[in-house]
């Protein structure tokens, strides 16, 4: 066996390369700190731990990377306002590689004392909101990675929205990954803070502009007060070399109602693991997601839904559409607490396969402790319906459309329920895009 | 328009057809009719080009054309158009979309101009009032929660927007209560002509009460028993399937 000394391991590399620089505010400072002891020395995971299985890290372990901050003159396209979504005109914030750009966000026409600022700004000035609920949601055992973006992230986005505000149109965070020779890291944080009665769409878009390679691990986590209601769209279009491995943690309190939903089309590797905690009584909350893997990509999705108090519903459709060599993970575990009574949950994963190469695993996980509770969970892995693909060429429509059809129409429940409708709109064309290039389409016409 | 010789055909290594002949011309309307398992409903499917069904023995020509070297989409765009007996629920896909879509496939293939939206809007308005449906059916999903009536109508409506030369329906009639039936019968009426064919295969003798057949034809274990004029549906209508059966069979075996 070959000693790996600890100078060797990724964690310690990564972390190494940010230098001792530190952030000014002093509590910041004890977190970064903490994060950073808790996981220096450490491994990364490998496919023998439980919740690695279907997700190896090895190629990863490998890879060198440099802080995205430091690559000082990023290549960036000309045309980045074009990836605002109009809806979001008015309110965005832009991060290049990572880094908080003053000169591509906007936030005029928000209501009185809502905040959507740079995290890093916000903590330096000692916001006692932020400095109260950072790092207090996003925790899993075992997890290298959300401590690995404590231990160094700086810019992020911090939304705060005060008592009975409610925000019409979307806060859109736009994550724009640019094309360099050197391959960077970054560690976006976002935090969400609305306060009791509060309204609000945010929508998370992380965009590779080119085909290079780089990490992007990015942690979220929202906190909700009581009757509010969020929709969160995250959107990871990153490079196709691009390693993606976020977290996400929600904490939503009594009548809240919280709805994620995630597409993740990107990365050669993406893993996300989302967290929604029922913290009270008749809370909400809704997982989806849309999946779509061709050449050898993996995306990996692990979920936690946690009920822990009673007459609250949760919904999760995960999407997966598999084409090429592609494969999809999803792992959901649904908690139901003991006092969790008249818990209404319920969890569907399907897979849809259209080459005869890719993987899918589907692993749903209901550990129930209550006695009074309606869940519901299935998984299906499968290729198109003979009889709907016969149906529509006895229509006229040719083999290939009448996949790419079917294909489109398998993702759209989970596009429709997007309350966004230029982001219905790039996702149907992405979609589009998908099904049109399919290898495994053609042969079959 | 379509010749079928000494057909056979099964599913899954099971003989379903064993040697049917028919003949239908441009302006015909033929009704097949026979008990559960006769075979009537493979005979459409077979046409339309299911990929379930093998044909085995025999050929059918439409138009001149072997039908079995075409997949079911060239069919289709041809003029061959099946209306369902089970009509399958597309999630995701808006009726609007797929009648448009298959409507200019057919026109592509005639070397017509595919229609947009707003044309296309036009043009399937008053075939909407044939089948008595409302605009809003357009905007669902094609078949999605529709009823069974719904589906059937909707069938209908597709074959309205096709406008096929030999249309093949399935059962339509199968399920439907009078009011239904009268809907759909007109339409099928309306769209009948001297340019195309209609083949109907049906359990029941109620819908030629609507539909005038030229020929009726009774189909008994994979083969056509009896074939007649319209009258031959009212003796089976009287007299049952039993009728025909004992008249070919002595001990279960064909005479």
């Amino acid at each position: 066996m070959t000693d790996i000394s600890k100078e060797n391991l990724f964690i310690d590399r990564l972390i190494g390369s940010y230098g001792a620089e530190k952030p000014t505010n002093a509590r910041v400072q004890v977190l970064q700190e903490e994060a950073r002891n808790s996981i220096a020395g450490k491994e990364l995971p490998t496919t023998r731990h439980e919740e690695w299985k279907y997700c190896s890290l090895r190629t990863l372990n490998k890879q060198t990377f440099v802080p995205a901050k430091d690559i000082t003159n990023p290549s960036l396209p000309d045309n980045v306002g074009d990836y605002i979504y109009p809806e979001a005109e008015h309110h965005h914030l832009t991060f290049i590689n990572g880094v908080y750009s003053e000169k591509y966000s906007k936030t005029d026409k928000l209501p009185e004392g809502v905040i959507v600022a740079n995290l890093a700004e916000v903590l330096d000035a000692g916001n006692p909101i932020a400095l109260e609920h950072l790092g207090k949601y996003a925790k899993w055992e075992d997890d290298p990675f959300a401590p690995l973006n404590t231990s160094v992230f700086r810019d992020g986005a911090f939304i705060y929205v005060p008592r009975s505000v409610k925000i019409d149109d979307p806060i859109q965070l736009l994550f724009i990954n640019t094309d360099e020779k050197e391959q960077y890291v970054m560690t976006p944080r976002c935090l969400v803070v609305g306060e009791q009665s509060t309204e609000m769409t945010v929508v998370e878009d992380h965009i590779g502009f080119g085909d290079n390679v780089y990490f992007n691990c990015p942690v979220s986590e929202i906190t909700l007060a009581e009757n509010s209601h969020m929709t969160h769209v995250k959107l990871q279009r990153d490079s196709r070399q691009a390693y993606h491995i976020s977290r996400l943690a929600a904490d939503i309190s009594r009548d809240s109602d919280y709805k994620s939903y995630a597409v993740q089309l990107g990365s050669q590797l993406s893993r996300s693991d989302v967290k929604a905690v029922l913290t009270d009584e008749n809370t909400h909350a809704t997982l989806d997601g849309l999946v779509m893997v061709n050449g050898d990509q993996l995306s990996d999705t692990h979920s936690i839904m946690d009920h822990t108090m009673p007459n609250c519903t949760s919904h999760q459709l995960h999407k997966c559409i598999i084409d090429d060599d592609g494969t999809s993970v999803f792992n959901g575990k649904i908690f139901v607490r003991e006092d969790a009574q008249k818990t209404d949950a319920f969890q569907e994963n399907r897979n849809l396969q259209l080459s005869n190469t890719g993987t899918a695993y589907a692993k749903p996980q209901l550990e129930i402790f209550a006695d009074d509770v309606s869940c519901s969970h299935g998984a299906t892995i499968g290729q198109l319906d003979p009889e709907e693909v016969f149906y529509l060429k006895a229509r006229g429509l040719h083999e290939s459309q009448t996949r790419q059809i079917l294909t489109y129409g398998f993702a759209l429940d989970v596009i429709e329920s997007i309350p966004v409708a230029s982001i219905q709109k790039r996702l149907s064309k992405e979609v589009e895009k998908f099904t049109k290039e399919s290898q495994s389409i053609k042969e079959f016409a | 328009m379509l010749t079928i010789k000494n057909l056979h055909a099964e599913v899954e290594g099971i003989e379903i057809l064993k040697g049917i002949n028919l003949e239908i011309k441009a302006g015909e309307v033929h009704a097949i009719m026979g008990p559960n398992g006769s075979g009537k409903s493979t005979l459409a499917k077979i046409i339309a080009g299911h990929p379930s069904y093998e044909i085995t023995k025999g050929e059918i020509i439409y138009q001149g054309e072997d039908l079995a070297e075409m997949d079911p989409d060239e069919r289709a765009r041809k003029g061959v158009f099946m209306a369902f007996q089970y009509p399958v629920e597309i999630p995701g896909v808006s009726n609007s979309m797929l009648m448009r879509e298959a409507y200019n496939e057919v026109r592509k293939e005639n070397n017509e101009d595919p229609l947009d939206p707003l044309e296309f809007e036009d043009y399937i308005s008053e075939k909407l009032k044939m089948v008595e449906m409302d605009p809003s059916f357009l905007e669902r999903n094609v078949n999605a929660g529709f009823s069974g009536g719904e589906k059937k109508r909707n069938e209908i409506l597709q074959m309205a927007v096709l406008a096929p030369k030999l249309a093949l329906l399935d059962e339509t009639d199968s399920g439907l209560d009078i009011d239904a039936l009268r809907v759909v019968s007109d339409g099928i009426n309306k769209l009948s002509g001297k340019e195309n064919a209609v083949m109907l295969v049906t359990h029941y003798q109620r819908i030629l009460n609507y539909i005038t057949p030229d020929f009726v034809h009774v189909l008994v274990k994979g083969k056509i028993a009896k074939s007649g004029g319209k009258e031959l549906a009212h003796e089976l209508e009287e007299h049952g399937y039993e009728w025909v059966t004992a008249k070919t069979e002595v001990n279960g075996e064909a005479k």
